[in-house]
């Protein structure tokens, strides 16, 4: 049992948690773990393992068949509809697939969670071509997402699930689409968003993303739908 | 000056349509019910307040006669208390009032015609109808009394039916607009299902996705009352322009006397239209509490 100190740093905790669709076999088996506040997770799995079905557990898109799922400590199992979005506001989520809205242009898409969360427009149109810029897609404000390279709208991505600094950012294949320069670079604004207090949780099949940072992580690893701890951080 | 993000798509125009063309219509119905409420309060105050005296002539009498007759019961209205006007109506004033029905003056001329007196009681006297004539037929039992009050009902209940009208119009428009935004809203629902899918994962709340559909419910309702009402305008202008050059004078003089008034009161329309903008927009932001299902 944990003491309310340590209850109060575990951000995500899965408890004996399956997920199967349909009358599929089960993606995932079973699987136990919890993130602390403030850490820096890396998943890896083959492609097909289940990481993005494990993170969109995390960023509420379902629920599991089995088991319990909380978040910022709160069983999302027994949330109600307006509670659930309160959730959703303190997550950034990098989709697989981007999910950028077509008929937006990039400073709109990028905008929509600071608009969502009531932010004043002024501080809307300061924020997101500051953010845009520093991301590299200072030309493309007024771009739509079909118009953009894959790398583009990866970015774009990015720049929305960071917009509003998230308590808990969940990065699904962040780097897919970018040369290794501009990897290094999102890589660097995760560390950074770190640094200043997101946990970071990011799903890759690409391991040596990982073993080129230098920095204290940890390295959850999917395999036939169980979870195994490969690498805990030092400091934690 | 209602500019206003969204992260929806504009989707089509059917709302704006409708309202179009309820605004179009309802403007029309307006108008013209104004100028027939406005041709029946003129019929209202000219009849209302004077009594109408028909003196039949006696069979057999000479025309001098008559009119002897006809001297000697406007020296008794005269003489009594509590009456203002005695006007006799001429036999030539009569001929004219018959004519449209009868075709021909001549053919009318040759018939005894009832003589008529039209007399005003006092503003705010006390005299009764029932009583002069009750006085008036003990000395004259040839003479008949009218006092418009058949009329002056029938008047009172058309125009009542005509306001009933209206209001039942109206009512029909607003539930012609309530139901449209509801479809209207519903099918933009489902259409851009992975448009709001996504905004939810973002974090948005039921309010933040109403609000946009409201809010484009509320320009489209603003927009298609403002065209309607455009459209409806030069309309209302081309059907009194023909109505003037149609109508006899007399009518047509009801109309022209009461621009001001009119305009006074098509002014209820721009409101009818924020009205049913307004009401799009309710209804659309219910709508989207109805019909939404979040992805959780
Ligand atoms: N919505 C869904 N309905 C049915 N099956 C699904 C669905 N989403 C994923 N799957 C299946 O679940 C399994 C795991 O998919 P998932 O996308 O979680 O893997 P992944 O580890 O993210 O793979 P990749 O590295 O290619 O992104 C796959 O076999 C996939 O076909
Ligand atoms: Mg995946």
């Amino acid at each position: 049992m944990l003491d309310m100190s340590q209850a109060s740093r575990i951000i995500v905790r899965f408890e004996s948690v399956s997920l199967q669709y349909g009358h599929e076999p089960e993606i995932l088996r079973n699987i136990t773990f919890s993130i602390a506040a403030g850490s820096f997770t890396f998943l890896t799995g083959r492609s097909g393992s289940g990481k993005s079905s494990l993170l969109s557990l995390m960023y509420l898109a379902q629920r599991p068949s089995r088991g319990l799922v909380s978040l910022f400590g709160q069983n999302i199992s027994f949330i109600e509809r307006q509670a659930l979005s309160a959730i959703r506001r303190r997550l950034g989520v990098v989709f697989q697939d981007f999910r950028l809205l077509d008929h937006l242009s990039t400073l709109d898409n990028v905008a929509i969670p600071l608009r969502i969360a009531g932010v004043r427009e002024e501080e809307v149109m300061k924020h997101v071509p500051e953010l845009l810029s520093w991301i590299g897609l200072a030309r493309f404000l007024h771009a739509k997402p079909s118009t953009l390279s894959c790398g583009q709208k990866q970015r774009m991505a990015i720049a929305r699930a960071v917009i509003s600094r998230p308590d808990l950012l969940l990065a699904d294949e962040p780097t897919g689409s970018v040369d290794s320069r501009v990897a290094r670079r999102i890589l660097h604004l995760f560390i950074e968003l770190n640094k200043i207090g997101t946990t970071v949780i990011i799903a890759t099949h690409n391991e040596h993303l990982i073993k080129e940072l230098n920095i204290s992580r940890v390295h959850l690893h999917l395999e036939g739908g169980r979870l195994l701890l490969l690498d805990t951080p030092k400091i934690f | 000056m209602f500019k206003r993000h969204s992260d929806l798509p504009s989707a089509g125009y059917l709302l704006l349509v409708i309202v179009t063309v309820v605004v179009f219509f309802s403007t029309l119905a307006t108008a013209s019910t104004l100028i027939l409420q406005g041709i029946i309060e003129r019929w209202y105050h000219n009849v209302s307040g004077t009594w109408t005296i028909q003196v039949i002539p006696v069979l057999g009498d000479s025309p001098a006669e008559t009119q002897r007759q006809m001297n000697s019961i406007m020296r008794f209205l005269e003489s009594t208390p509590g009456i203002s006007v005695v006007q006799p109506l001429s036999p030539q004033q009569i001929t004219q009032l018959l004519e449209p029905w009868l075709d021909s003056t001549e053919l009318v001329s040759n018939i005894s015609l009832p003589r008529l007196i039209e007399v005003v009681p006092q503003n705010g006297g006390l005299l009764d109808s029932e009583t002069i004539f009750v006085e008036l037929s003990e000395i004259f039992p040839n003479v008949s009394l009218d006092d418009h009050k058949a009329w002056l009902t029938n008047i009172a209940y058309i125009s009542c039916f005509l306001d009933l009208n209206l209001i039942a119009l109206f009512s029909i428009m607003f539930v012609l607009v309530i139901v449209a935004t509801f479809f209207v809203t519903k099918s933009k629902i489902l259409m851009y299902r992975s448009i709001i899918e996504i905004l939810y994962l973002l974090g948005a709340q039921d309010d933040y996705i109403a609000i946009q559909f409201a809010h484009a419910s509320l320009m489209q309702g603003l927009h298609g009352g403002l065209l309607g009402l455009s459209l409806a305008l030069p309309v209302l202008l081309l059907i009194t322009g023909w109505l003037a050059s149609h109508l006899e004078g007399d009518f047509w003089l009801t109309l022209t006397l009461q621009p001001a008034q009119m305009a006074m009161k098509l002014g209820i329309i721009p409101i009818g239209v924020a009205w049913l903008a307004w009401l799009a927009k309710v209804s659309a932001r219910l709508t989207v509490y109805k019909v939404i299902a979040r992805p959780i």
